[in-house]
């Protein structure tokens, strides 16, 4: 009594500490009653108007922290109430090893249904505590710097359910959340909604000392984790058991699986994580594995072109680091050892045939290039459609491909002329029925394995010989497929590659001119007139692939020489100063020939025509032999053979040989065949045109490339020097290898060399200082 | 613009479409002011709370708000200045209304915009 009347002295201000503390333990109780019916989803009964103000009273009066503990200490009683009577008496039976005694995971997805009630009970309770005590989040919580009181709800939550000290709940969640996935991975049906609840629960907790979510800190690595241990045994498991189209197929649903998964009830953060995971454990860990399956891997898949495997697997294994190299590189194997099958068809056969080849079947010689060319193109195709189809035309791909290609093809030294002798048959009048569409895309893809040559100048002398004998013995199929074929190569090597091929055609063309020229000169001329038609063809020396040194001679029969003498007296007479080499290897005849059944018109080379003459002085049954033939003709020996074998082991035998024999040997003896026939009036006697050279003429050809290579060379490295004055060496071979190599491909040894022949001749010198160093001289 | 803030302070005025009725003071000095959900909502939070679905309560199709802590006075301002965003104390009779009234009823209402535009 004494002490409370004391205050009241009359000196003493009117303090009112216990009206003060009254009207504070009022408005305290108010509040408190008030959040526990809110609790008790009693809200209706209350007032909002009346409890703010009670709330704004307090904060007013300098209460705020006392509102804000008292609440604080409301909820954490409310909340280890809803523990102990709610969520813990729903732990799943047998808690941390539920999965065994609890296989499909009933208790564990009622704990979580239980955890979802809990979980919106309180949300709902906070917003309206939020609602009523609105004063004292602005104005309290503000200038105390503590969380407003939703947040505070949501510590709470965190630290008395979710991270609770007295009972194990965090343990059961993350178990019973980690069980449902396994289960659904084991496609059990389980309820999402559920574990989403929980999920999204664990997403709004924040963690107080990493301000992440609680989803993050306590949820996730371990769900990592477990999925990496999942995933790993599960792999081994496939490798194992499916063959490779099955176990990507596995592996899709997988990633596909785990992307539903995240979408319909994870964090979209963990998204990235888990598909690192399925990948590292699923597709990295079995690459190798996987693409070298015996009976189902890369290899297979690629000859049996099953593209839907392979296009899985180009997509499944870009997904990690090292799948599309891994692939590449197994693929690029493979064409290699394609190609070196190729290869090893064509050297086999020639060797097989081996002392046969060199002067005999030269139809088989060309036979082989044909087939040669033609298995590349299909292996090119076969790859363009796997890259077309599987690949989606990858340019990584592309490139490993073409270097395959471009390796196998220059393994073998014979490509470019091959590839000639391919475009060649193709262009050859009257072959296998192609329409000129079909011979044109042909070309078109010849074209690519023609840019994988590395010796585009021994190509292009190959092609310049198999033009040449194309043109003039008129088995072109088209002066517009030809044309066609020289704007393809332009387009490739430019037009310095092409001039020359040019050049020929041009030739013919005037050639035809002169001719028409020459028949109204014959015409109007008074001279005797020649007692055959004569036609030649004038070629320009430089632009014909024909050695005009070597050129070769043989007795013409009279009348010929005469028509000659005339041709040469008229032409020289029009274009003084110029020289004419008659080739007599290239020229055809028409020639009639009289046999017992009938008389045939006969179109034969110059050669044979001069062969066949031979026997018009012979009687019947009168023979030749090899010796006198060729004493007589003075046709090179090797040229004879050949000819002789036309008419005498070919088609049709003009000749008849004895001894009888595929081969022409010295000694041989020749009778005119008056017996033969033949169904058609007019018979072309093949000369084989084109063939594979002899190993003689390979050398020959090679001879002339490397001799055409040193002037390249040597020019190469005059231009540069004249445009730079003075260089180093490395640099200058480096600049001599760029400008060359759309050619072929010069060695340093060799450019070496013609620095060193370029010095002797005083074009170049080693600068005084610096012996790497060269100096052009003017 | 104006014209928008003029029509809103004339809404002030009719009475026809108002949906609100907050007794101010207490007895005998009683007063009821009738206003729109609407404007009250959206200036204050705490009457966005007080009409929301949760806690409203209601009388013959009006909101019911009490409000005895603040005298008919210096609501009537406030009121005022709510609908009009202007501040006219000179048209009232009774000069002893303060500012700080205001002020404090403003802040307690959490018509936070007028707050700081008087602090």
């Amino acid at each position: 009594m004494s002490s409370r009347k004391q205050p009241k002295g009359k000196i003493r201000p009117p303090k009112k500490p216990n009206s003060a503390d009254a009207q504070f333990n009022d408005n305290w109780d108010r509040l408190a009653q008030a959040i526990r019916e809110i609790h008790k989803k009693n809200a209706s009964i209350l007032s909002f108007e009346e409890l703010y103000r009670n709330a704004y009273n307090m904060v007013l009066h300098k209460n705020g922290d006392k509102l804000y503990n008292g609440v604080r200490e409301v909820i954490t009683q409310h909340l280890e109430e809803v523990a102990v009577s709610q969520v813990v008496p729903a732990f799943p039976l047998s808690g941390a090893s539920s999965s065994q005694t609890n296989p499909n995971g009933a208790g564990g997805a009622n704990f979580l249904k239980v955890l979802k009630t809990v979980w919106e009970d309180h949300t709902t309770c906070m917003l309206m505590i939020r609602d009523i005590l609105m004063y004292m989040d602005r104005v309290y919580a503000k200038t105390a710097n503590v969380p407003l009181v939703y947040d505070l709800g949501l510590d709470l939550f965190r630290d008395t359910i979710v991270r609770s000290q007295n009972y194990p709940i965090q343990n059961h969640l993350l178990e019973v959340l980690l069980q449902q996935i396994k289960l659904e991975r084991e496609n059990e049906i389980i309820d999402r909604t559920n574990v989403k609840a929980s999920i999204d629960m664990l997403l709004e907790l924040t963690d107080a000392s990493t301000k992440d979510t609680v989803y993050a800190t306590d949820f996730e690595n371990k769900f990592l984790e477990t999925s990496s241990e999942y995933y790993r045994v599960e792999g081994q498991m496939l490798v194992g058991e499916y063959d490779a189209p099955e176990y990507m197929k596995k592996v899709d649903k997988r990633l596909n699986e785990e992307e539903q998964r995240v979408r319909h009830y994870l964090s979209q953060t963990t998204e990235p994580k888990i598909r690192n995971i399925v990948e590292e454990e699923l597709i990295s860990k079995h690459l190798k594995t996987v693409i070298e399956m015996e009976n189902s891997g890369l290899i297979p898949m690629l000859r049996n072109e099953k593209m839907d495997d392979l296009g899985r697997m180009y997509k499944l294994f870009g997904r990690v680091v090292k799948g599309h190299d891994e692939m590449k590189s197994a693929i690029s194997d493979y064409i290699r050892e394609l190609g070196k099958a190729i290869n090893e068809t064509v050297t086999s056969n020639t060797t097989a045939e081996g002392g046969n080849a060199a002067s005999g079947d030269k139809q088989t010689g060309a036979t082989v290039a044909v087939r040669w060319v033609q298995e590349v193109l299909d292996l090119k195709d076969k790859f363009d459609k796997v890259q077309n189809l599987a690949l989606s035309n990858d340019k990584a791909f592309q490139t490993s491909f073409n270097e395959a290609f471009e390796y196998f093809i220059n393994k073998n030294s014979k490509s470019p002329e091959f590839i000639s002798l391919f475009i060649d048959d193709n262009l050859k009048k009257g072959l296998k029925g192609k329409t000129e569409e079909e011979v044109d895309s042909v070309l078109d893809k010849t074209i690519t394995l023609f840019r994988f040559i590395g010796e585009k100048d021994v190509f292009e002398r190959y092609y310049k010989q198999h033009l040449a004998k194309r043109l003039l013995l008129g088995r072109s199929v088209s002066d517009d497929a030809e044309r066609g074929m020289i704007g393809k190569l332009k387009v490739e090597c430019g037009y310095q590659f092409t001039t020359k091929l040019e050049g020929m055609f041009n030739d013919m063309r005037i050639s035809s001119d002169t001719m028409t020229d020459f028949k109204e000169y014959l015409d109007k001329s008074v001279l005797e007139k020649p007692k055959l038609d004569l036609s030649v063809t004038v070629l320009t020396s430089t632009f014909w692939p024909m050695n005009l040194s070597a050129s070769p001679r043989c007795n013409l029969p009279p009348e010929l020489t005469k028509a000659c003498g005339t041709f040469q007296n008229f032409y020289l007479g029009r274009h003084s100063g110029r020289r004419l080499t008659w080739q007599s290897n290239m020229g055809t005849a028409d020639i009639r020939g009289s046999f017992k059944a009938r008389k045939h018109e006969l179109n034969v080379s110059t050669y044979q025509m001069v062969i066949l003459l031979m026997f018009n002085d012979k009687q019947d049954g009168e023979s030749l032999s090899y010796e006198q033939i060729k004493g007589e003709s003075d046709i090179p020996e090797a040229d004879l053979k050949r000819n002789l074998q036309s008419l005498a082991c070919a088609k049709y035998k003009i000749l008849v040989k004895e001894p009888k024999g595929k081969e022409i040997n010295p000694g041989d003896q020749f009778n005119f065949n008056n017996d033969f026939t033949a169904p058609l009036q007019r018979i072309k006697i093949q000369t084989v045109a084109s063939k594979v050279e002899s190993e003689g003429e390979r050398k020959e050809t090679r001879e002339k490339v490397e001799e055409a290579r040193k002037h390249q060379t040597e020019a190469a490295i005059v231009r540069i020097m004249k445009d730079r004055k003075t260089m180093e060496h490395n640099l200058l071979i480096a600049e001599v290898v760029k400008q060359l190599q759309s050619r072929f491909m010069p060695n340093p040894a060799l450019i070496k060399k013609r620095i060193e022949a370029l010095i002797e001749r005083e074009y170049l010198e080693r600068a005084t200082g610096d012996r790497r160093v060269y100096n052009y001289l003017a | 613009i104006q014209n928008l803030s003029d029509d809103i302070s004339n809404l002030r005025k009719d009475t026809s479409n108002c949906d609100v009725k907050i007794l101010v003071g207490r007895e005998p000095n009683i007063k009821e002011f009738k206003a729109h959900s609407l404007i009250l909502s959206t200036r204050s939070n705490y009457f966005k709370t007080a009409f929301s679905p949760q806690w409203a309560s209601k009388e013959d199709g009006f909101f019911i708000s009490n409000q005895p802590d603040i005298s008919p006075i210096v609501f009537e301002v406030l009121l005022n200045l709510i609908y009009s965003g202007k501040f006219s104390v000179d048209n009232n009779e009774n000069n002893e209304i303060s500012f700080v009234d205001i002020l404090i009823a403003s802040d307690k209402l959490g018509f936070l915009e007028i707050y700081q535009h008087l602090e």
